[in-house]
């Protein structure tokens, strides 16, 4: 932390502030200092002379008390993260400023994150390994720390492992294959990187643990990253090697690849599209480091449905790349922007957020395609769609035209292959708004007729 | 007239004294270590309204054994870095705080940022509300209309869910009428709160549950921690059929086993199948708590308690979570009658991912019933969308595992033709 000059106590609302009675305290110090016959209170002799030597302790020691609490001086203290009985060291430290509390902060998501360190590492910094071992056999007999899925005995395995890899993996292969199972899954988030193929083959060998979707997934996905710096081929040939020995590889996403590394050349290569797998985890991986890059490359290589990866995600993805997604759309035609927002996007569902979509739009028409994209969901039926879609339709200000969307809207494409009818309580929110629009009834009949068919 | 007077030096010799023996023993008021006991209760959740900073009863000791590390990390959760530096700013500098870090959380480019940056603003409007209460409600509202109002407005409301939910209710009934349900803040706040009453009681759970409408969270108390003397049964009753109870089933079971067994026992009997998940997370309790062949056999006997009907679907539904090893099964169809050892096979052989498993229980099983649940279920690879042309590896994994299960139950040729043609193509 930077050295910054202390605050002064009188100035902000928290510690340390002025302490009621101290002017008082003061007239008392200052009345008692002046030894003069007509400033004393007390006025018999001997009471006067037994209290006077508990009095003006008593007064200095709150006194004494006071000034602490105020934060008046006091030797200057290092901060310490994890007190263990020492004192407070705080108050006589500068307060964190703004990127002080990010950097502690993300301490602590790089330790969740990235399955290095755990919540317990810094509290177990002074133990030795046999300790961990001899609270973690401690652990066991919990059920609540094993069911759990925080439990504390998995951090302190997880903590284990970071320490001593193959100690913790032996130590794990000696307990009942309950347990094993239970610390099994917990392998591939906790696995160090440098040690992936490693981990690929200790799977190979103890297939039992691998059972579990939670170990493949960051154990495959490592590896992967692992090979990524020998380039494409590399990848690809692991690929192909995990794929014949029947690994499931159909997930997601993956970790961070190699600075620099190929992915336009993985992607367009004939043997990673014959694996056919991962294409959306390596379109998403790579608009990660480069996403012009990878916009550029879906948008001339593959339909534009697969552009939507990189923005899919709804309410989770993070709004600088909604926005710049959205920009982006703008450059595409009609035609491929219906695609994007319709199967890539999937605008229509209810986990994405169609009005900050629309708030982004630079143009009017880019906008209400994505409001006409968002209206769809009246016809996936359930609830919650009906109710997004009529939030997107209520943002146009004429009642007529809001109907005009209603009536002339066709499904999505997925939606026409899987026709699905209106819900019972999507058709009351839908009735109940038409009324509130003033729709006569044979008109929000027909509207809701359109959408309770389950035929086209 | 006085007549003994002290003389002036004397009396700043006693003040001097008391005032360095005051100073003192503040600076080591923080070090009597009230040690933090495992207790019961873990998060603070009287309402706390005063302006100073909750101060610290000081850590509990590092003994380097669970019990001590137990009460440290309890400490370093409800307690944190970020929490008490938080209790260092002012309330206006909270705010700031708040405002800019949330507004940040876009620009990031890693997942540990972006959530790093939540985390920061969540811990100060977390202090500010332990601070101001509803004041702070009042301002977040006050603010100027967009994304950071909302924000701010879903921040507090979390912290105030977990804090005082009664006060809490109002502000979730402005918030969602402004923002409605959809977006998952619904879902969010449910979890925070029933989560944080969990070490309140069962009517606080019960109460914040009672709070909110359409969410669609399964699990909204999915890694609660529950207090010793918790009231698993009136949490059972209220909520077995609403939301997923499988891991307080689980924790109940090891605390109270018969009780919580007669509770999972009448929901079976009563509800049948949808209920029929919580015979496992009771299983699953007792293997945890007594080890995998004691739990097989309590599977087995309990199982013979209940109706014909409603135990088969008990059995396809035991390791429905693949938490059993392959020891357990072969536990649990030695414990079950014959008859019974069928449904286990036919449950576990439909995950070609972990066959071993599926195979234990086969070889419990008569021959011509064994050939006719691989018949029925046996998958040499999972599924998934077709391949592209010239792209064998699923044949060629087909063909190993046909060779295994053949080698592994010496099936004959008949016996493989009648299995393969009934696989995956």
């Amino acid at each position: 932390m930077k050295a910054r000059r202390l605050k002064s106590f009188r100035t902000g609302g928290g510690w340390p502030w002025r302490v009621p009675g101290m002017g008082r305290m003061n007239w008392i110090l200052e009345g008692a200092a002046i030894p003069s016959r007509n400033n004393l209170i007390l006025n018999s002799r001997r009471v006067n002379k037994a209290v006077l030597f508990i009095l003006y302790p008593a007064l200095g020691l709150l006194a004494g008390w006071a000034s602490i609490a105020a934060g008046w001086g006091g030797k200057p203290r290092a901060e310490a993260e994890v007190s263990h009985g020492r004192r407070e060291a705080r108050r006589s430290t500068p307060p964190w400023e703004a990127e002080d509390f990010f950097k502690a902060a993300r301490k602590k998501t790089g330790e969740r994150m990235g399955g290095g360190a755990t919540a317990i590492t810094d509290l177990t910094a002074t133990w030795t390994d046999a300790e961990i071992r001899t609270a973690l056999e401690a652990a066991m007999q919990d059920p609540d720390a094993m069911v759990r899925f925080n439990g504390l005995a998995g951090l302190l395995f997880r903590e284990y492992l970071r320490r001593d890899l193959d100690a913790a993996l032996e130590w794990m292969l000696g307990q009942p294959p309950l347990h094993q199972k239970r610390f099994g899954t917990m392998l591939g988030q906790a696995w160090p990187e440098s040690r992936a193929m490693e981990g690929l083959d200790f799977l190979r060998r103890h297939p039992e643990l691998s059972g579990d979707t939670y170990t493949p997934m960051s154990m495959l996905s490592k590896a992967m990253g692992a090979v990524s710096a020998q380039g494409p081929e590399a990848v690809v040939a692991l690929l192909e090697k995990l794929q014949a020995e029947g690994w499931n590889l159909n997930f997601g996403f993956t970790t961070n690849y190699a600075p620099g590394f190929d992915f336009a050349g993985l992607l367009g290569s004939e043997d990673f599209k014959k694996l056919g797998v991962m294409k959306n985890a390596m379109i998403y991986t790579w608009s990660r480091s480069d996403r012009d890059a990878a916009f550029a490359w879906v948008l001339g290589n593959d339909k534009p449905e697969s552009l939507g990866v990189m923005a899919r995600g709804g309410y989770g993805v993070p709004g600088d790349t909604m926005r710049w997604f959205v920009g982006k759309m703008e450059g595409l035609t009609p035609e491929q922007r219906a695609e994007v927002l319709d199967t890539g996007i999937q605008m229509y569902s209810q986990g994405v957020d169609a009005k900050a979509w629309m708030d982004a739009a630079g143009t009017p028409a880019v906008r209400e395609e994505i409001r006409t994209a968002a209206a769809r969901g009246v016809f996936v039926g359930h609830r919650a769609q009906v109710a997004k879609a009529v939030e997107a339709i209520e943002g146009l200000p004429e009642v007529e035209a809001r109907l005009r969307l209603l009536e002339t809207m066709e499904p999505p494409p997925q939606i026409r292959s899987y026709p699905r009818p209106l819900a019972p309580e999507g058709e009351n929110l839908l009735r109940g708004k038409l009324e509130q629009w003033g729709v006569e009834k044979t008109r929000t009949e027909a509207i809701l007729n359109r959408f309770k068919q389950t035929q086209p | 007239m006085m007549k003994s007077l002290p003389h002036p030096v004397l009396a700043l010799a006693l003040l001097t004294g008391g005032l360095l023996l005051g100073r003192a023993l503040s600076s080591r008021g923080a070090d009597i270590s009230a040690a933090g006991k495992p207790s019961a209760q873990s998060s603070p959740a009287r309402p706390d309204r005063q302006v100073k900073p909750s101060r610290a009863t000081g850590p509990a000791e590092d003994r380097h054994d669970l019990e001590s590390l137990l009460a440290r990390y309890r400490e370093s959760t409800t307690r944190t870095t970020l929490g008490r530096e938080m209790e260092r700013l002012g309330s206006a500098e909270l705010k700031a705080l708040a405002l800019e870090q949330r507004a940040l959380m876009d620009a990031q480019n890693t997942p540990e940022d972006k959530t790093a940056r939540g985390e920061v603003a969540q811990a100060a409007l977390k202090e500010l509300y332990r601070r101001e209460g509803v004041a702070a409600l009042e301002w977040a509202a006050g603010l100027e209309e967009g994304p950071g109002r909302k924000n701010a407005l879903g921040g507090l409301l979390e912290a105030a869910i977990q804090r005082e939910p009664g006060a809490a209710e109002p502000w979730l009934d402005r918030y969602f009428t402004q923002y409605g349900k959809e977006g998952g803040a619904n879902n969010q706040l449910l979890s925070a709160g029933m989560k944080a009453a969990a070490a309140r009681g069962v009517d606080e759970i019960l109460r914040v549950h009672g709070m909110f409408s359409e969410t669609d969270l399964i699990n909204p108390l999915f890694d609660a921690e529950y207090p010793a003397d918790f009231d698993f049964a009136k949490l059972h009753s209220a909520l077995a059929a609403e939301t997923d109870l499988s891991e307080a089933v689980a924790q109940w079971i090891a605390r109270d086993k018969d009780a919580a067994w007669a509770a999972v026992k009448e929901d079976v009997e009563k509800r049948g199948a949808p209920a029929a998940e919580y015979f496992g997370a009771a299983v699953y309790g007792v293997v945890m708590k007594e080890g995998e062949e004691a739990g097989a056999k309590w599977a087995a006997e309990r199982l013979a308690e209940l109706p014909e009907d409603r135990r088969a679907d008990c059995l396809t539904r035991l390791d429905q979570e693949n938490k059993l090893s392959a020891a357990g099964i072969g536990a649990l169809v030695s414990h079950l009658p014959p008859a019974e050892r069928k449904g286990v096979a036919e449950a576990l052989i439909r995950n070609p991912q972990n066959q071993a498993k599926a195979f234990i229980a086969l070889e419990s099983l008569p021959r011509g019933e064994m050939l006719g649940v691989l018949e029925a279920g046996f998958r040499p690879y999972p599924r998934g969308p077709a391949l592209p042309a010239g792209n064998h590896s699923r044949e060629e994994v087909a063909r190993k595992r046909y060779e295994e299960l053949r080698t592994r139950f010496s099936l004959t040729e008949e016996e493989m033709a009648r299995v393969q043609a009934k696989g995956n193509p």
